[in-house]
């Protein structure tokens, strides 16, 4: 799977959890530019996105990642695509 | 020894100047003997063999589980689940077992057996939840591979047991503590911010908590006599007792620390400007709130337990159900849990469950109540929206007050039945009540103690204006001409000198968080 169909896919994973079609995230988008990321729906974000791709996060990378491009990263890293 | 005492003083200036004397490289080792000086003075002496089993078997954990984390995480779950009942087990007996044992002694005679257990009478380890809290977030970190684990026992000893912090806490993480280590250069300028800080936190408690206590202590013990608008006065009275005192302590402890150049995090920040109860929670107490948050409720969310059931939920009630009601559950249980903290007693689990119930409803009904708006056209930045959402904040969090002062939960639910009921509410029962309370004590002491509340409560606002402005008072101050500058020092050093409550009959122990 390549970089932008894993962002394809975790666009997806945004409309489910935030309820909101019309969010288009990219590499660069951060809790800041999403108004209902918070501490509670980024730990939902991750279930979500640990249960598509198959893999855990390391906790370490749950509450360092910074940006949707350092998921990305870590998902390319440790998922079986 | 204790935070407002004369003594604490003397004992902060034989440290400071020891700490600043000796080279940098061994500055660590002063804090670590002041802090055993302070525990010996402040504590139960033997009670330090809880605080020394804590040391060791964190300091021993936390390397045992950084070796072997990599090649083996089963041995590094082991040896966390281990430290981690060790420590947590001593903090349940300390402070639970009492409860423990008189619940299930409730619960023996509700089937009819008269099983005969005696409560314990244990002295607990001084500042035991929140050292607890703080050893077991480093584990954690450890193990979750966010903090590399600290080799030398000692310095593990100093962050447990870092003397300003110790009986109150904030809850710090072992990163924000590394400076503990660090050498640190005399600097004026620090020094005389931390204790201008340490003198706003004297007035907050000597002056103005000291002297709303002995009110506050009286509507509520004598409750059976006041109802109505007097109660709601008397809550309106200890919400600011709590937080000048609570916040106060936290300006004392912030600015001891801050004199040795080490910076903890805050633990309030104008907690009454927040919007909502969650918001709340994230503005007071703010190091309980985040440790719940990350070592409680996280893991709860992300175990296997929690997944499980969100895949059954999303299968049986749709997407929306798999992502709230797990939310829901785990965050029940950290309310319960922030509650519980406070003390072994179903009064305090109430308090988290209206917390948690409040938190909850408002995410619920979130969007119905922003479509009301829209409806309405209110406009959620307007000012007096703002006010509003404050205001209704404070009233939900004084009604969390009632469950945290009551002993019980039957007199939290009088006192709530009192406060609301339409017969007690009567402006001619207020005044019946009024002459109860005045000939119950010398008027003149009452308004010379309500001018004091009021003085100190303008030094707290002071300080509040410049927090809303994101501006350091201490620096506008430190930019003043020194007649100014020192004008206004002489001004706050004499408020707490002639309007505090101090002395012979003065209990400085009593700092309310003091007791948890």
């Amino acid at each position: 799977m390549s970089r932008e169909e894993i962002l394809r896919k975790v666009n997806e994973i945004f409309w489910d959890v935030f309820d909101d079609e019309s969010i288009v995230v990219t590499e660069e988008t951060t809790a800041a530019d999403i108004e209902d990321w918070d501490s509670l729906t980024h730990i939902t974000l991750i279930s979500e996105v640990e249960g598509e791709f198959g893999f855990t996060f390391a906790m370490k990378d749950v509450l360092g990642m910074k940006n949707v491009g350092e998921m990305l990263d870590i998902i390319m890293k440790s998922a079986k695509l | 020894m204790f935070l407002v005492t004369f003594g604490f003083l003397v004992f902060m200036a034989v440290t400071m100047a020891v700490y600043y004397l000796v080279p940098g490289k061994i500055q660590w080792a002063v804090l670590l003997a002041a802090s055993a000086v302070f525990y010996f003075c402040a504590a139960t002496p033997y009670t330090v063999i809880y605080l020394l089993v804590t040391i060791v078997t964190v300091w021993a954990g936390s390397n045992y589980i950084d070796k072997v984390r990599e090649d083996s995480p089963r041995k590094a779950k082991r040896a966390l689940i281990a430290t981690l009942l060790v420590n947590i087990g001593i903090l349940a007996a300390l402070k639970y077992m009492n409860f423990f044992i008189s619940n299930f002694r409730l619960v023996c005679q509700l089937f009819g057996k008269g099983q005969e257990i005696q409560t314990v009478h244990w002295a607990a380890s001084l500042g035991v939840s929140f050292y607890t809290l703080q050893a077991v977030s480093y584990l954690v970190d450890v193990y979750w591979g966010t903090s590399k684990p600290q080799k030398n026992l000692f310095k593990v000893a100093l962050f447990t047991a870092y003397f300003p912090q110790m009986s109150s806490g904030p809850i710090c993480r072992y990163q924000e503590m590394e400076q503990l280590y660090a050498p640190h250069k005399f600097d004026y300028q620090k020094i005389s911010f931390g204790m201008q800080r340490m003198l706003f936190g004297f007035i907050k408690k000597l002056v103005v908590a000291e002297n709303l206590a002995v009110y506050v202590n009286y509507i509520f013990d004598e409750s059976a006599n006041y109802n109505g608008m007097f109660l709601w006065i008397g809550l309106f009275a200890y919400v600011i007792q709590l937080y000048a005192d609570f916040s106060g302590c936290m300006d004392i402890v912030l600015g001891a620390s801050e004199c040795f150049g080490i910076y903890m995090p805050e633990n309030f920040n104008r907690p009454f400007h927040s919007r909502s109860i969650q918001e709340f929670w994230k503005r007071w107490h703010i190091t309980l709130g985040s440790f719940a948050q990350d070592y409680i409720m996280y893991p709860i969310l992300r175990s296997r337990a929690w997944t499980k059931m969100r895949k059954n939920l999303k299968v049986k009630y749709g997407k929306a159900a798999a992502k709230n009601v797990p939310t829901y559950i785990a965050m029940m249980i950290l309310w319960i849990y922030i509650g519980i903290w406070h003390g072994g007693a179903w009064n305090y689990v109430a308090e988290g469950i209206w917390f948690g119930v409040v938190v909850m409803l408002g995410q619920l009904l979130d969007k119905q109540l922003k479509k009301l708006m829209r409806l309405l056209r209110i406009s959620g930045e307007s000012r007096w929206w703002h006010g509003f959402q404050s205001f209704r904040t404070a009233v939900i969090y004084g009604v969390g007050v009632y469950f945290f002062r009551a002993s019980t939960v039957r007199r939290a639910l009088h006192y709530v039945k009192a406060s609301v009921s339409p017969k007690c509410l009567a402006p001619s029962n207020f005044l019946m009540q009024w002459q109860v309370f005045s000939s119950s004590f010398p008027v003149k002491e009452f308004y010379k103690a309500m001018l004091c509340v009021g003085i100190g409560f303008f030094f707290m606002l002071v300080l509040t204006w410049f927090q809303a402005r994101e501006k350091s008072f201490y620096q506008w101050l430190a930019g003043r001409n020194i007649v100014i500058r020192w004008g206004i020092l002489y001004v706050m050093m004499f408020t707490v000198i002639l309007l505090g409550v101090y002395g012979p009959e003065f209990n400085a122990s009593q700092f309310i968080y003091g007791g948890f």
